[in-house]
């Protein structure tokens, strides 16, 4: 096949092309290259620690939700802040620090 | 060169990611040739590409033209490699004084034509180095770019005149080494 010195410049850094798509992928998706690297770097050194930690976690939350909602805390309940205030000190004593900067 | 259709371009304009990458790929191996037969240093080249890239992803709403993209993303290059220059203080050492034959170019061979074997191959590349950088990047862009006078000069921020006088002694040159080898 007769060649031009195009074809010949080109054919001679033809061996560039692989880190050449490596780039444009780089530029296209940064965010998602730099986030993927970070995911790696982080657990794949520490593999066996990270499933274990899984694991302890899991047997954490199996256990929590098997508790009977009657023996669970009621402070876990909606309101429980305000209740807890309004049980120590009447509505105006807890206001009353406010006053002071109105 | 075959320039990209609008579509390509267009898209790309919309954040297409695969309009992209066919861009990217279109253009890759010549902007990296141009860049590494400009500063004969190949990670420097594969770093002006990546800055080429990156900035065209970035500006290419400065793109007037989307017809002109190819010739807009190797302005892009050409300007990273004439930075490349100034930072390593080499620019005075390449540049040579060729800009007064303003000569269109002479009769005789084309170089592109008469330099179609391969063995000759190589010393095409050995005389393409020893150009001076002015030449051999108007060089590059008419051989790798394909570009018409106009589109070079718009790249290289110098009047037409001055690419066709630069293409002249380039070819000049060239053709010289063709004919030490033809005696």
């Amino acid at each position: 096949m007769k060649q031009n010195p195009r074809d010949w410049l080109l054919a001679r850094d033809k061996d560039a092309l692989p880190r050449l798509d490596s780039i444009g992928r780089a530029v296209l998706a940064p965010e998602r290259a730099t986030f993927r690297e970070a995911v790696v770097e982080i657990f794949r050194p520490n593999l066996p620690v990270w499933a274990s930690l899984a694991v302890v976690w899991l047997l954490l939350a199996a256990a929590h939700f098997t508790i009977s909602p009657q023996i669970r805390p009621s402070s876990m309940g909606p309101g429980y802040q305000a209740d807890m205030v309004t049980q120590l000190v009447s509505p105006d004593e807890a206001l009353s620090p406010l006053d002071h900067h109105s | 060169m075959s320039e990209p259709s609008h579509n390509l371009v267009q898209a790309a304009r919309n954040n297409d990611e695969s309009a992209w990458e066919q861009l990217f790929r279109e253009y890759q191996l010549r902007l990296f040739a141009y860049a590494n037969g400009l500063t004969g240093d190949r990670e420097t080249a594969f770093d002006i590409v990546q800055e080429s890239f990156v900035r065209a992803v970035s500006h290419l709403g400065s793109l007037r033209d989307d017809a002109k993209f190819g010739s807009w993303l190797f302005g892009i290059a050409h300007q990273r490699c004439m930075q490349h220059f100034r930072r390593a203080k080499r620019e005075a050492a390449w540049l040579g004084s060729d800009e007064h034959d303003e000569s269109p170019e002479g009769d005789g061979p084309d170089p592109r034509d008469a330099l179609l074997s391969a063995e000759r191959a190589e010393a095409l590349y050995a005389l393409v180095d020893q150009l001076p950088l002015p030449q051999r990047s108007a060089l590059l862009l008419h051989v790798l770019g394909e570009f018409p006078l106009e589109e070079i000069a718009g790249i290289a921020a110098v009047p037409v005149g001055t690419v066709k006088s630069r293409l002249h002694h380039a070819k000049r040159a060239l053709r010289k080494l063709i004919e030490e080898g033809n005696p």
